[in-house]
This record gives structure tokens, C-alpha cells and sequence, in this order.
């Protein structure tokens, strides 16, 4: 797993080395603190940078967090209705001749909680209606919808793999930024320190 | 990140260089350890998920065999001959297995991945880095 994150994060940084296959842009790494800031006077605003850099992956951290919940809420939904309809197809649907097409006795959901029977005519089941959205509701023929549907699967699923990968993405220029800020601001630190000893030196000097 | 006062040993100690290499281990420690959890969680709901599973299939036991079993597929129940429905059962179940195993593979690849991580990044930075929670 180490390996393939490596070689995956070689041959990306190969391709493009600014931003990811979804063009968030790569976080700045400090190489060397000393040579990053030229002068004391250009700290403060260099933290201030990575402080807002970070808000802005987080900004988008939250976005792309929202939309794998979206996600991960509607796959669920599409592997039932897949499910139903493979079912449907192994009992006899989808136009073959040899299998006995019975008909059969389901509970069915007619509103939260109200369950009803019915019987499906197991003659019936070449056709199947999918509901599309913004109140349309499709026949298919049922191989035709199988189709459809392991389409859409496959394409939620896709796009869940970018949300997670989008998402360890950020995550690492979150982690950039930080271990940036927290070494600009020890530098700081190290300087004040120096400046104070060295104004020690002078009291002491003075003094004699 | 702590974020704890430093001590003057604990400041030499900051002065290390850190190499992009260096930031490419933290980056990838620290990606591996939120996906950990967010593994975890998604274990969790499988296991219970077996559960259930193994619940109704040993209920089914003693179930009649004259009986239609309402099962559920999607949203509505079908009414199945009980044979119908424990091959049924007995296929999620192994999907569901093998979903399990997956994770917990990939569990304990990060978790190896993130010890050699651990080792690396404390060689070099002694007590600069705080990587236990």
C-alpha cells in the first residue's frame, strides 16, 4: 500500500507537480526557513498567509467532505433498486424462454411505515419503471435498466473514490501548511531569544 | 499537533531541517491516520451488518418450510420459498465476509505503514514531532 501510495504520488508530482487531477492547487513547502524570509519584518505576514491558505483547504476540506456524504447517502439507494431488479431478472425477467415465469406475493412500502401486498405477475417483469427524478418516471425494458443503473453505480462510486482521494489531498496541504507555520514561528522564536541574550550582552557590557 | 511549549533542549532539537521527503512522510503519516478512523467506523457497520445476517439465518432454522419468508430486497419484502432465501442469505453473507476482510487488510496495511512512518520520522526528530494521539 506504502509502495502504490508512493509510486502514485511520484508519477503525480511527475504529470503535474502544482495541483491534483482535480486542480486543487499544491501547498507552498518551506524548504529552508532561514532563506524563506529575508528579514524579521516578513514572518508576521507569512504566517498570516499560511493561516488563510489553511482556511481556504479547509473551506474546501468541508465542501468535498458534504459531497461524499452526498454520495455515500445515494449508493446505498441505487445498489437497492440494482439489487431488486437482478433479482427480478433472475426470477424470470429479461425475455428468457425457459425459465417459469411465476408470479409472486411482496410487502411493499406504501408510505412511511404503511406496508401493502401485492402480487407481481411474474409475466410482467420484462419492463420495469425507474424513477429518474424531478417527477419522471421511466420504462425500461429490465436488461436495459440493469444497464442503467450498474452505470450510475459505477459512476457514484467513481466519484466517491475522488471525494476520498480529493480529501487525503487536502489533508496534506493542511498538514504542509501547518508544519510550515510551525516552523516560521519557532524561527521567530529562536530570533527573539538571540536578540534578547545579545541586549543581555550590552546591559553586561555596559555595566563594567 | 501538540501544540506544547517548547523547552530549550526541545528547541535545538526544531532547528533539524525539514526535507520535502520529510513533509512527504508526515503528509502521508498523517493521511493514513484519518483514513484509519474513518475505516474503523466503516468496520463497524459491516461487522453489525454480519450480524444481523447470521441472526436471521440461524432464526430461519427453525423456521417452517411450508412457509413463505417475506425477504427483503431493496425497499419491499418478496415472499420466498425458504430455500430461496437462505441461498439468498448465504450469497450476502459471503459478500459481506469478504467486504470485511478487505477492510481489515487494509487496516492492517496502513497500521504497518504508519509504524515504519513512526520509526522514521522519531529517528530524526526526536521529540520535535508528536505522532501518538
Amino acid at each position: 500500500m506504502a509502495e502504490v501510495a508512493k509510486n502514485e504520488a511520484a508519477a503525480d508530482s511527475k504529470v503535474n507537480r502544482d495541483s491534483n487531477p482535480r486542480g486543487i492547487p499544491v501547498a507552498p513547502f518551506v524548504e529552508d526557513v532561514e532563506s524563506f524570509v529575508s528579514s524579521r519584518s516578513e514572518i508576521e505576514p507569512n504566517l498570516k498567509k499560511f493561516q488563510e491558505m489553511i482556511a481556504k483547504y479547509q473551506f474546501m476540506e468541508i465542501n468535498t467532505q458534504r459531497r461524499a456524504a452526498g454520495l455515500k447517502d445515494k449508493i446505498p439507494d441505487i445498489r437497492k433498486t440494482l439489487e431488486t431488479v437482478q433479482f427480478l431478472i433472475a426470477r424470470g425477467g429479461g425475455g428468457v424462454e425457459d425459465v417459469e415465469k411465476k408470479s409472486f406475493d411482496t410487502t411493499f412500502e406504501l408510505n412511511d411505515t404503511l406496508y401493502a401486498k401485492a402480487t407481481i405477475d411474474g409475466s410482467t417483469t420484462d419492463e420495469v419503471y425507474l424513477w429518474l427524478g424531478a417527477n419522471v418516471m421511466l420504462a425500461y425494458p429490465i436488461e436495459e435498466a440493469k444497464m442503467l443503473l450498474e452505470g450510475k453505480l459505477s459512476a457514484a462510486l467513481e466519484s466517491l473514490k475522488n471525494c476520498e482521494e480529493d480529501m487525503d489531498f487536502l489533508r496534506q496541504q493542511i498538514t504542509t501548511l501547518e508544519v510550515n507555520t510551525a516552523r516560521l514561528y519557532n524561527y521567530e522564536v529562536t530570533l527573539k531569544r538571540r536578540d534578547r541574550a545579545e541586549a543581555e550582552e550590552e546591559e553586561k557590557r555596559k555595566k563594567k | 499537533m501538540d501544540k506544547h511549549l517548547l523547552s530549550h533542549e526541545d528547541e535545538a532539537a526544531t532547528e533539524i531541517q525539514v526535507t520535502r521527503a520529510d513533509q512527504d512522510a508526515i503528509n502521508r503519516f498523517s493521511t493514513l491516520h484519518q483514513k484509519q478512523g474513518l475505516l474503523q467506523e466503516e468496520l463497524e457497520a459491516k461487522r453489525q451488518e454480519k450480524e444481523y445476517l447470521t441472526d436471521v439465518s440461524s432464526e430461519l432454522e427453525l423456521a417452517d418450510e411450508e412457509e413463505l419468508v417475506p425477504y427483503k430486497i431493496g425497499d419491499s419484502f418478496f415472499h420466498l420459498p425458504l430455500e430461496e432465501v437462505q441461498e439468498l442469505l448465504e450469497k450476502s453473507t459471503a459478500r459481506i465476509e469478504e467486504e470485511i476482510e478487505e477492510i481489515e487488510n487494509k487496516l492492517e496495511k496502513h497500521r504497518e505503514t504508519m509504524e515504519e512512518l513512526k520509526v522514521e520520522l522519531y529517528a530524526k526528530f526526536g521529540k520535535a514531532i508528536n505522532l501518538d494521539v
